[in-house]
């Protein structure tokens, strides 16, 4: 599990202070970036910004890091640290080179397992590349960072409610598609890929839907519109 | 890592000279930072976090907390942010943590409490001015986001593109499609929001490259409006910023207007 660390204390008084100074270009690029991306975080940093630039007094004198001649990290870096990174990469990648291929042209005896009559699939920790065709089917199925938003927003739910299918299980066909809609109103039924793609644009009714032909295996993203608006978005699985 | 302890001249900035009372004399440093304490305590009480009656005892709250947590900041602090800064974080943790064990937490809308809360910005024009700084201030938080956000407030609000819009997010798109895109929406106020999507989404997919339905797009633009919202709205809130009344701050961000703003 990944476990984001938010800006400290100093971190997010740092912020307030660049914001004062306006030198929120001189941030170190931890904290920048993710202040950009985590809404807590910026929430902080505005929260105490608003107490600091009302005060009357302002401290004088040279702010200790804003004011000094210490490197900032920019985007584009240091030119002498890229260097140093460069020329230790190919360092690197020469030494591994060289022990690859000294081991090649010595090859070790091959140890056979205790059980001479395993085969090579049946070897503890025998692990074998991926074939191309799996690598792709895996990416059918990869989530969309779009379109998990999108499901998660909160839609107009009185406008109706969804009965099937589940959100996220596995699907079978023919797949059914039911909810519990105004008569009055019109129905689009649209189904895209993970890569949303659209595969099915439907005008439907206010009960409901039924899929009949099969798609492939694949992970699968819905949206029910009507007059143009999303009113439920959902997915389902296809193996 | 604390800074190297030494002893500051005698004509050292504000910041060396409150380190150096953080050793010597933390009573005297506290004092100083009264002022700082007392405009966050009448923060949480505009935004319902502490009850007026409870300013004194908070108050005091927020002194003891603060002498006690001394040699924290003196093993903490980096002297990277001013001292004073710190401090005051500090003080607006104290202060909320203190504030749901004291009372119920529950938004006051009275008068006096938003008086109190904005006693230092008592007239309008103050208070517009303070508007559009923290609304300015709020969008150099998105960082590497914030041309995108700006692309996106425009299409939101349906205000006319400019050139330099589009380019600031696609750096490398065909000045072709900029420009096809750019005229596209000029003078598009009278459109649908999701009208508006529908049309901008396949010039931003081809500008960017992915392909995104309009609704994708429509989602991330609103949802930055309610980001906005919520950072000028402060937490606990003080202010009721919409989507709806955001707009002005919006407007005059791109063409100045108002008191306070006047350059971008």
């Amino acid at each position: 599990m990944i476990t984001i660390r938010h800006l400290d204390e100093q971190e997010i008084s740092l912020y307030a202070d660049a914001l004062t100074l306006d030198s929120v270009d001189r941030l170190p690029l931890r904290i920048l970036d993710h202040a950009a991306d985590c809404r807590h975080c910026k929430q902080e940093v505005l929260q105490l910004y608003r107490v600091v630039r009302r005060l009357e007094k302002r401290p004088v004198g040279t702010h200790p890091f804003f004011n000094t001649s210490r490197v900032i990290e920019h985007h584009g870096g240091n030119l002498y640290y890229r260097i140093a990174a460069m020329v230790t990469l190919v360092i690197g990648v020469g030494i591994t080179s060289f022990i690859i291929f000294r081991g090649q042209d010595n090859p070790k005896p091959v140890e056979f397992a205790q059980n001479p009559t395993q085969t090579v699939a049946q070897l503890p920790n025998v692990s074998r590349a991926p074939s191309k065709t799996s690598e792709l089917l895996a990416g059918n199925f990869e989530p969309s960072a779009n379109m998990e938003d999108l499901i998660r927003t909160n839609f107009r739910s009185e406008a109706l409610t969804v009965l099937a299918p589940a959100n996220g299980k596995d699907a079978h066909f023919p797949l059914a598609f039911r909810w519990d809609g105004n008569s009055k109103d019109r129905y689009v039924l649209r189904i895209m890929t993970n890569k949303e793609n659209e595969v099915l644009r439907v005008a439907v009714g206010s009960r409901g839907y039924t899929l009949r032909e099969a798609l492939a295996p694949g992970l699968y993203y819905w949206i029910l519109q009507t007059d143009g608006e999303a009113v439920h978005a959902g997915k389902f699985t296809v193996r | 890592m604390c800074p190297a302890r030494h002893r500051h001249a005698p004509d050292q900035n504000d910041n060396d000279r409150e380190y150096d009372l953080l050793f010597e004399n933390p009573q005297a440093l506290l004092l100083e930072y009264q002022e700082m304490f007392r405009i966050v305590i009448k923060q949480a009480i505009g935004g319902g976090m502490v009850k007026i009656r409870e300013y004194d005892e908070i108050f005091q709250i927020v002194n003891m907390e603060m002498l006690k947590r001394i040699p924290s900041i003196r093993r903490n602090y980096d002297g990277r942010a001013l001292l004073r800064t710190y401090v005051t974080q500090m003080a607006l943790n104290v202060c909320r943590r203190h504030s749901k064990e004291l009372s119920v937490y529950e938004s006051q809308n009275t008068p006096l409490a938003k008086d109190l809360a904005n006693s230092e910005s008592v007239t309008d024009a103050l208070m517009i001015e303070e508007a559009v700084s923290l609304f300015r201030s709020s969008l150099s938080l998105f960082g590497r986001h914030r041309a995108k956000v700006l692309l996106f407030l425009k299409l939101y609000y349906r205000i006319s593109l400019t050139f330099d819009d589009v380019r600031s997010v696609y750096p490398r798109a065909p000045e072709e499609i900029i420009n096809e895109f750019v005229a596209r929406f000029q003078d598009f106020e009278s459109e649908r929001g999701r009208d508006v999507m529908v049309a901008a989404a396949p010039f931003l997919n081809v500008l960017g490259r992915k392909v995104r339905i309009p609704e994708s797009y429509r989602h991330w633009a609103k949802t930055r409006v309610d980001e906005l919202c919520d950072m000028l709205n402060g937490n606990p809130p003080v202010s009721s910023f919409t989507a709806e009344n955001l707009k002005v701050l919006v407007e005059d961000y791109f063409c100045p207007f108002l008191p306070g703003s006047g350059y971008k």
